[in-house]
């Protein structure tokens, strides 16, 4: 079930919230946990029931593991094997389904082995659900923490607003909330912050990454179809699909911790402006933060991080980024992806390194930081190309036409307004550009939508800033209210409510509009 | 203001709005699903629209159908003998697309006659391509962003009634000569970019499955070979025989004897397809258009015995 859907804006979530809230307001809070542990189940196999005993299964056979690996703390033994196990156990799981094609696809490309391709649909969320449980099997291992409940565990799992696309949540920051100190946190409060929470995520899926698809997906297909794209056809389309790609994820985690909050549980953050960035360093510290979280804590860290200087660290970063692009999908442009990524990473730190040794400083001015994040933006847009391609050949192409390779041309329509006296026409023909219909770029409009995407993107607070994310998890420490922060009013209502309504009626009005996150 | 009466405004603000434009979409009717219409015509969104027209409108008042992409659109088979014909062809629709469309039309209504376009560009790949044509639209009829879109080309049209290329779409005829009155044909050539097309083996199932349909609920079916530009066809561009070959091949083992009633692509025809005035950019002019819907009405005429 899609977030963006009639369905379950319509149909389920009323009735999830309905069954959760009553339940929590007779001070039923075990019953409310386990309704929303059903719930999620259902969410989960409303897209294919089969694949939820594949989910059950994940989650029994690691619960065992689970269960196995405290006794055998308490009786003192180690509980390496188990560990070894269960990491076993999740990664063939995830292996078969995602990567098995891929690897029998290149055995069969490299050796001529003839094999059959196993032709396998990949399950929502494995790579996320798998990840998860994972870092729940070396917390353990590592006594990091106490026993768990079925429930509980299973609730962490499956907790619909982040079960099939993130964010990647940590156990720590969650089991703790299915409680009833965690139930008593429900407000009306909480709930209307939560909905607005919702909304804006929606409006940035269904409004600005829906928008920014029309443009982004004809010039990208055409390269996969090897048809040769022009130079503005190339910047503009990567230029749409790096807003749709962040719009569209950062969209839909504003979706599911708007959900949680509604039903009183607050998830981690997964994005803060990634493309404000001033490095690559920084950028990986705002975009798909908990992804980046899991990939330090569990594969950087245990390869042995920065621990045995800055040659092996260097490693570790290309290794990790490396794998990180192949979680992504089975596919050689993902693990190119994440080799540019490593590299880019790699680069960064060298250049930290070399700017502290030769003591060298940058000033402290907007005009620099402009430059950096300028930089950034062109290293990381430069990367998603690979990252949308569905053929490395589609990839090199479209990077063949921003280079100039095909040429410079411009739209016929242009020709009239160039060559009005005074214009650039002649000149640009001159200098050898051309004036062909392009069947890729829309004009005045994507250039305008491009615009105001890119305002959006670097000129106005994200979500989390404007809805005071930091505030609401954590009262304790609270930070300065700003005047343009969401509050209640009847203008907020009033915006809410527009949204809403826009939005609705883009669901009904776009057909393929499946969040891009489900694919990975 | 408390959150409590926050999101009372929000569910009257967005529940009010949403309940009137439900209401007031199904009393406009605007494609004749929800009651019979006499006439209904398009405004915008061409694929979407004759999607929707096909659903009901089309089935309770034509009993012929045009089939085919952009290359068939604009022409307007009002001429055409032997039934009451709708042209369901759209503007950069592959089978796929047009055939989301004729089904239903096929299926809730009696067609006498279904004449379809034979050129491989709507048969060179399959699947719905746009965001245009989903089952999600008939309920989108009544609450989406189509009726504002719907609105925006009506005030277009009364603003400038000369871009109106859907004015006399009661039969599903896309005007769009006028959008494409300054393109000249010679001018249009010498910047086009050569492409040969193959066919897709999904497209051309599906094409024989829209066929092996329409028979099966008694249409007759007609087809003819578009009249491409000389330029463009095979006889000028040695490499594309065997492309052309092959999508012949296989149109003939799909199409009965005597069911191919013309091809437009014969030296019978260079008189039209040479002259540059009959095309715009590759489509049919206005004049183009209007001389094969002639000769077509005269073939479909002579393949139904209809005395002229």
């Amino acid at each position: 079930m899609l977030f963006n859907s009639f369905e379950f804006i319509l149909g389920f979530l009323p009735l999830a919230l309905a069954g959760y809230l009553t339940l929590v307001r007779v001070h039923r809070v075990a019953a409310a946990f386990r309704f929303l542990l059903l719930a999620s189940l259902l969410f989960y196999a409303w897209w294919n029931p089969p694949f939820l005993l594949l989910l059950l299964a994940s989650i029994g056979l690691n619960f065992l593991v689970v269960k196995a690996m405290t006794a055998r703390r308490e009786g003192g033994h180690s509980t390496g094997p188990l560990l070894g196990l269960g990491i076993v156990l999740n990664l063939s799981t995830l292996g078969w389904f995602k990567y098995a094609g891929f690897a029998v696809a290149n055995l069969d490309r490299f050796f001529g082995l003839d094999l059959t391709v196993p032709a396998l649909v990949l399950p929502l969320g494995i790579s996320f659900f798998t990840f998860q449980q994972i870092a729940y099997l070396v917390d353990l291992h590592h006594a990091k923490l106490g026993p768990v409940s079925f429930r509980n565990y299973a609730l962490f799992v499956t907790f619909f607003p982040h079960l099939i696309a993130g964010p990647l949540v940590h156990h720590r920051e969650m089991i703790s909330q299915f409680s009833a100190a965690g139930a008593s946190r429900i407000t009306l409060d909480l709930f209307a912050w939560g909905l607005t929470y919702f909304v804006i995520g929606l409006a940035k899926k269904v409004i600005l990454a829906d928008g920014a698809a029309t443009y982004a997906s004809p010039v990208f297909n055409a390269a996969d179809a090897g048809q040769p794209v022009s130079l503005l056809e190339a910047w503009c389309g990567s230029l749409a699909y790096s807003f749709q790609l962040y719009f569209d994820f950062s969209g839909y985690s504003d979706m599911a911790i708007g959900l949680a909050a509604m039903f009183g549980i607050f998830l981690p953050l997964n994005f803060f402006s990634p493309y404000r960035s001033g490095s690559i360093i920084e950028f990986w510290r705002r975009w798909h933060i908990t992804l980046s979280r899991f990939l330090r804590d569990y594969l950087y860290i245990p390869l042995g991080g920065n621990r045995h200087g800055p040659a092996r660290r260097q490693f570790n970063l290309f290794a990790t980024m490396l794998l990180g692009g192949l979680w992504h999908g089975a596919n050689w442009t993902f693990v190119l992806w994440g080799a540019l990524h490593g590299a880019y990473l790699a680069i960064n730190h060298a250049w930290r390194h070399a700017c502290e040794v030769r003591c060298w400083t940058w000033p402290q001015t907007r005009v620099a930081r402009l430059a950096f994040v300028g930089l950034t933006f062109l290293a990381v847009l430069m990367a998603w190309v690979l990252f949308r391609a569905h053929s490395v050949e589609g990839a090199f192409l479209l990077y063949k036409a921003m280079l100039g390779g095909n040429g410079f041309t411009l739209p016929l329509a242009y020709r009239p307004t160039l060559n009005s006296p005074g214009g650039l026409g002649s000149q640009l023909e001159h200098l050898g550009v051309e004036f062909r219909q392009l069947s890729a770029f829309y004009g005045t409009p994507e250039l305008i939508w491009l615009a105001i995407l890119s305002l959006i993107a670097w000129g106005l607070p994200n979500t989390a800033e404007f809805m005071n994310y930091a505030n609401r998890v954590d009262p304790s420490k609270p930070t300065p209210e700003r005047s343009w922060q969401f509050r209640f009013s009847r203008l907020s209502a009033t915006i809410v409510a527009g949204l809403l309504i826009y939005a609705l009626m883009s669901i009904q009005s776009v057909q393929k509009s499946e969040f891009l996150y489900y694919d990975f | 203001m408390t959150s409590k009466r926050f999101l009372v405004w929000v569910a009257v603000l967005a529940g009010l709005p949403c309940l009137l434009m439900v209401s007031v979409q199904w009393k406009l009717n605007d494609f004749g699903l929800w009651r019979s219409r006499a006439s209904a015509r398009i405004w915008t969104a061409e694929k979407t629209s004759k999607y929707l027209l096909a659903q009901r409108y089309v089935p309770e008042n034509f009993d012929g159908l045009l089939l085919g992409p952009s290359l068939s659109a604009n022409i307007n088979p009002a001429p055409f003998p032997g039934a009451r014909f709708f042209n369901l062809s759209m503007q950069g629709a592959n089978i796929t697309e047009v055939r989301a469309a004729a089904e239903p039309a096929l299926q809730r209504g009696t067609f006498k006659v279904v004449v379809v376009c034979l050129n491989p560009y709507w048969i060179k790949d399959s699947g719905i391509k746009g965001d245009q044509i989903s089952e999600k639209e008939i309920v989108g009829s009544l609450f989406s962003l189509l009726p504002f879109r719907i609105a925006e080309a009506r005030y277009r049209a009364w603003r400038n009634p000369d871009w109106d290329i859907f004015h006399r779409s009661e039969n599903g005829y896309n005007d769009f000569h006028r959008l494409k009155r300054d393109i000249q044909y010679s001018d249009y050539k010498k910047s086009r970019i050569k492409r040969t097309s193959s066919v897709d083996p999904e497209a051309l199932e599906e094409f024989r499955g829209l066929v092996e349909l329409a028979r099966n609920r008694g249409a007759r079916i007609l087809g003819y070979y578009h009249p491409l530009p000389l330029d463009q066809q095979t006889r000028m561009n040695p490499e594309n025989v065997s492309s052309d070959h092959q999508f012949r091949t296989r149109m003939e083992e799909i199409l009965r004897p005597g069911e191919i009633i013309c091809d437009f692509q014969v030296p019978d025809f260079d008189s039209l397809a040479a002259d540059d005035a009959n095309y715009s950019d590759g489509h049919l002019s206005e004049r183009g258009a209007q001389l094969v819907a002639e000769a077509l009405a005269q073939r479909i005429g002579k393949a139904l015995a209809i005395a002229p």
